[in-house]
């Protein structure tokens, strides 16, 4: 499952307070303006800061009035209106304020080409677009979260190969998010964002006002969490709660455990079954969350509270100090923002690294993505699909703030927020990168028992009968 | 009540006094309920129930009024000691809705719903008539198929007709493969959200209305078979409006669920013909987080079809006095 | 306005095309004589239901239980690709979490199909004597009016249990605890207070149906009861019949076909819940339900064999109860 979606309502709900930003904010980007096919070099995205010079970012806010202001080219598509009259439709789970930005990010590029997109953003995407391609309504592209699924997509024959962009995607991305996108050794589908799991959220105040220091690895953080609630606290919050997708947030923690207590390698053999759900290593890895979740006085509300509360409203608990600690991806910024949170190391939320079990794995981290999937074969949606993969979006896109990417040639300094600038940086210096396990394995297991066992986990079930019953249902 | 309703009041049944109470020492439980009910007592009972049904609701309406911080840290019955009203909910979902007003949502869901409503009806009333006056062989069957299909899980059906609408039924016998029919011109449009609802209304249609139409007195029917009437003038003229109060009924039950439904719009609906409930569910964010956004959503969205239901119902309670026809 | 009249004008151009059809096909049968004539004439009765019925429902539950013998290899395809004959079927009966799903929709069926008849009947024949009728009954038909968005809001303020224990605003804990009982997640509640009956959270799952159900059964069968001639009560009374007798032998029989039918309705719309299911509980904590277990794996687990084979389970467990319905229903007409 990838979270993103269940973020992006949440997202929404910033919209007074992040409207109010967006569009008058006038961070001036300069864009690419070198021939078709070059956007892959660093020199695609240079930034001028403050300057007035006509950009494409700017042209997104000012709404193009002024002629002349455009750029001659974007995501290596010459600007001479040969698209016009043209329709991409695009779907993906992003909504409200998001899809706002995201509108308002591909805006350039109508202008320049002429093509119009028509976006449609959905709470129940995943189940929608595979309804939609079996019926033959698809749309043009889908904006998938998870690799998983886009290979129940290419099974359906309706994806687009991209092989030509397998070159740009290596440089911009790295080979990790090329294979993301491959499937059956063919290169379908570009990623568009990135998002970074391995984090503990805390606030900052509350750490400095008890003393506390961040802990560094699994041990400082048990004791820490002792610590806490010797001096009469809460050390944790935390909340599985998320609808139909009730469950995910477990499997986010068990797989951060897996990738730093037994490394890369045990991780993808762990994705592709080779080693089974319930082998030892994975027994002693639920374990340890239950360390966490399942000891007395240790969370907010208890295993109850954990198995009712909102993922985002959980996150919350630490800007009054009910808790101290939050293990949640990069995406529930969102809602600290909005309950109040001020987000950096000197405000109420900040992040730290997810402490380091085996120190072999250090700085190992696991993080998540959203990947541009073509379903028609048409210049127009190839068009599209170049340019939302390529830096001069990406740019315009990380001026809205509230969004990262793994795309390296992207300009640091134009990211809005300080923080999602660090995440970016963070990202880039990864020493080993892994995807979300769930988001990789087959629907049944990653987006099915999986969420539901853990969810009977939190509330009783054994950690054997849980991972058991996993291995049971990984199908044939 | 009384007046709109002289049939039913005229004998006045529970002015009488309570009934045997005096009799057996220790009368069955079943005839003690039945008793209890027909007393004064009985009609508070049902009367406090009434108002127990109501009580989510109107916590739901409170709370729709409550600033969003009090929503989720008090009660919304501490409202009566600690008053504290606003209208932001609603403003907030009136107008956070991204460039499109709501209001076109609303348009939306009347063009889906007004013929999802009508064509369904119409239908299951002519079938009716077919299966209850109409004689042929396999008739039974017909209406055993009929209340079968009524089993058929819409999630199961949904993928098969919308592969049916947009891309036609195709045979392939060795290699080549025959066209049996396109529906052109109805892929992408508001007329294949329509036949979604129709068909999968049918059967409860059929049903209901068949169990209805059958129970007319076969006198009228064959009286005016032997004036000479055809199928279409007994059906418009007989049946139909005798069917009146069957019809209303089905009518407001057929008009929420459509108005309702948000899986049939979600996937047969062209993405710029979205129904209010999708528009709604859009602006609720993740489920346990926007509570404000979603108490006011509701209510906005229950305005018409209670306006419907006030307006049907009138109709269809007179309309029953017609049904005793049947007697 | 202009928006709200061009509304309203498609909408009323696809009502008359749909109309003009039917007339025109009636038209045409008119030109026939005689036993063809007749024959024809069925047609524009009885054509469009099925045509609609076959394309929309009867094809795909055909294929339906054709893909329940399938599977999709590896869990990757959307579209099943390998026939693996009955496994689909013992997989689903092997798994220990069916019983408790099938143990629960028998549950559902019996308490959430009795209750809703009986407050629909309850309320029909009560209100029907009392003042302000239509008041009464409308707050009976309030919930149906309700998206499911909004009831699921709705009974969450209802069995909420706050995380701040100063600051309760679940109803339901709020009175417990005026009791003195500590609050609780109801929804997490597994026991059964009296043996025999089902888990505290499925209880108050079913009660959200019933909410909800009660109101149609109510309506349909309101119109039966008012159906019901005075005379027939009233000749009774004089015969010296108590209020008991006269329910239940001059009005049950009455309208006990309409029950049956309300009946049938209730009992294949429980069998099919799976919005309250999914929306409050999605069936963790033992409260799942075939109909949601099948959506479940059918479409987010992308298992469309296994979802299949579910699907036809539940077909299966249904039509016993429709043929004895219907059975009853034809005897219940021959009596009355």
């Amino acid at each position: 499952m990838n979270h993103r979606k269940r973020v992006v309502g949440l997202l929404a709900a910033t919209a007074f307070i992040a409207t109010a930003c967006g569009s008058s904010k006038s961070t001036s980007t300069s864009s690419s303006t070198t021939p078709a096919g070059a956007a892959t070099t660093a020199a695609a995205a240079t930034t001028v800061a403050g300057s007035a010079a006509g950009t494409a970012a700017t042209a997104a806010g000012a709404a193009a009035t002024s002629a002349g202001s455009n750029p001659d080219s974007l995501g290596g598509h010459k600007c001479d209106g040969s698209l016009k009259g043209k329709t991409v439709t695009i779907s993906s789970s992003i909504r409200d304020t998001e899809a706002d930005k995201l509108v308002t990010a591909w805006k350039p590029f109508e202008t320049c080409t002429g093509v119009t997109i028509k976006h449609t953003g959905s709470g129940s995407f995943e189940a929608d677009i595979k309804t939609a391609v079996q019926g033959g309504s698809q749309p043009d592209i889908a904006i998938v979260p998870q690799p998983g699924l886009l290979a129940t997509l290419v099974a359906s024959g309706k994806v687009v190969a991209r092989d030509d962009l397998v070159p740009s995607v290596t440089a911009n991305n790295g080979t990790g998010w090329l294979s993301y996108g491959t499937v059956n050794g063919k290169f379908y589908a570009p990623p568009l964002s990135a998002n970074l799991k391995s984090l503990v959220w805390y606030n900052p105040k509350s750490f400095t006002a008890k003393g506390y220091a961040i802990p560094k690895t699994w041990d400082e953080l048990l004791k820490l969490s002792d610590k806490i609630v010797a001096d009469g606290g809460t050390p944790w919050c935390a909340g599985i709660e998320s609808g139909t997708a009730t469950g995910w947030p477990a499997t986010d923690f068990l797989e951060e455990v897996v990738l730093s207590n037994d490394g890369p390698d045990v991780y993808d053999q762990w994705i592709s079954n080779k080693i089974k759900f319930n082998d030892p290593r994975i027994v002693a890895d639920l374990d340890q969350v239950g360390k966490i979740w399942k000891t007395k006085g240790y969370v907010k509300g208890g295993t109850d509270g954990i198995a009712t509360t909102a993922f985002g409203t959980a996150a919350t608990g630490i800007l009054d100090s009910s808790c101290y600690m939050y293990q949640m991806a990069n995406f529930v910024a969102n809602d600290l923002v909005k309950a109040g949170g001020v987000l950096g190391p000197t405000g109420t939320a900040a992040t730290f690294p997810f402490p380091t079990i085996n120190p072999a794995n250090k700085g190992a981290i696991e993080g998540g993505g959203e990947f541009v999937t073509a379903l028609r074969d048409a210049p127009e949606v190839k068009a599209v699909q170049d340019y939302t993969t390529s830096a001069d979006f990406a740019n315009a896109r990380a001026a809205q703030g509230g969004w990262f990417t793994s795309n390296n040639k992207v300009d640091l300094s134009n990211y809005k927020d300080p923080f999602e600038k660090t995440l970016a940086e963070q990202l880039k210096a990864a020493t080993v990168f892994r995807f979300d396990a769930s988001d990789l394995m087959p629907a049944a297991v990653g987006s099915g028992t999986e969420w539901k066992e853990l969810t009977a986990w939190v509330t009783g079930q054994s950690t054997k009968d849980t991972l058991d019953n996993i291995q049971k249902s990984w199908p044939s | 009540m009384a007046i709109s309703l002289p049939l039913s009041d005229s004998i006045p049944l529970s002015d009488a006094p309570p009934r045997g109470t005096e009799r057996g020492p220790e009368p069955p439980l079943g005839r003690r309920i039945a008793t209890f009910l027909g007393t004064r007592s009985g009609k508070i009972g049902v009367g406090l129930l009434c108002i127990l049904w109501t009580i989510p609701t109107v916590g739901l309406f409170v709370s729709s009024f409550r600033p969003a911080n009090k929503i989720l840290t008090t009660g919304w019955w501490t409202v009566v000691r600690h008053p504290q009203f606003t209208l932001a909910n609603y403003r907030d979902v009136w107008s956070t809705t991204g460039g499109t007003s709501l209001g076109q949502y609303f348009f939306n869901t009347v063009k889906i719903t007004v013929p999802a409503t009508f064509i369904p009806i119409v239908i299951a009333a002519l079938a009716a008539y077919a299966l209850s006056w109409m004689d042929f062989k396999g008739r039974d069957w017909v209406f055993v198929g009929v209340v079968a299909l009524m089993v058929v899980p819409i999630q199961m059906a949904m993928v098969p007709l919308l592969s049916l609408i947009n891309q036609g039924a195709h045979l392939t016998i060795s290699g080549h493969t025959f066209t049996l029919f396109v529906i052109p011109g109805v892929k992408g449009s508001v007329v294949s959200v329509w036949i979604a609802h129709t068909c999968f209304a049918l059967p409860l249609a059929i049903f209901l209305l068949k169990n209805f139409v059958q129970a007319l007195p076969r006198d009228l029917i064959e009286a005016a078979r032997i004036d000479g009437a055809s199928h279409l003038v007994i059906f418009t003229r007989v049946v139909l409006p005798l069917a009146v109060p069957a019809l209303a009924s089905l009518a407001i039950f057929q008009f929420l669920w459509v108005w309702n439904d948000f899986l049939v719009a979600t996937v047969f609906g062209p993405s710029d013909l979205k129904p209010l409930t999708w528009k709604l569910n859009d602006l609720v964010g993740t489920k346990g987080t926007e509570w404000q956004r979603l108490t006011a959503g509701a209510f906005i969205s229950m305005i018409v079809p209670l306006g419907v239901f006030f307006s049907l119902q009138r109709y269809f309670v007179r309309g029953l006095t017609a049904g005793a026809v049947k007697g | 306005m202009v928006e709200l009249g061009k509304t309203f004008l498609q909408a009323a151009i696809g009502i008359g095309a749909f109309l003009a059809i039917i007339l025109l096909i009636y038209g045409l049968t008119t030109l026939l004589r005689g036993r063809a004539k007749e024959r024809a004439q069925i047609f524009p009765f009885l054509g469009f239901a099925v045509i609609f019925l076959i394309v929309g429902l009867a094809i795909p539950a055909i294929r339906t239980i054709i893909t329940s013998f399938y599977t999709n290899k590896g869990g990757t395809g959307l579209n099943v690709d390998t026939y693996i004959g009955l496994k689909n079927y013992r997989q689903i009966f092997a798994d220990p979490k069916t019983r408790m799903t099938l143990l629960n929709n028998l549950w559902w069926v019996i308490l959430g199909t009795g209750f809703s008849v009986g407050v629909g009947l309850i309320v029909a024949r009560t209100a029907d004597n009392m003042k302000n009728e239509r008041l009464w009954k409308t707050l009976i038909f309030l919930p149906t009016v309700i998206s499911m968005v909004g009831a699921g809001i709705i009974w969450r303020f209802i069995l909420t249990k706050s995380s701040d224990p100063k600051h309760e605003f679940g109803l339901l804990n709020s009175l417990t605890g005026v009791f003195g009982a500590k609050p609780r997640a109801w929804l997490l509640q597994q026991q059964n207070y009296l043996p025999g009956l089902p888990h505290v959270n499925t209880s108050l799952l079913i009660i959200v149906f019933v909410w909800i159900q009660a109101g149609f059964c109510t309506t349909v069968l309101s119109a039966a009861v008012k159906g019901v001639p005075d005379s027939l009560g009233e000749a009774g009374r004089i015969d010296g019949a108590t209020e008991f007798q006269v329910f239940r032998k001059i009005t049950i029989p009455y309208v006990m076909p309409t029950i049956i039918a309300v009946t049938t309705t209730t009992i294949i719309a429980v069998l099919k819940v799976f919005d309250i299911v999914q929306s409050m509980t999605g069936g963790n904590y033992n409260t799942n339900v075939l109909a949601n277990e099948m959506f479940d794996k059918a479409i987010p687990q992308n298992r469309p064999g296994y979802g299949s084979a579910l699907a036809v389970i539940l077909f299966v467990v249904v039509v016993p109860v429709v043929i004895l319905n219907l059975r009853s229903q034809r005897r219940a007409r021959e009596l009355g």
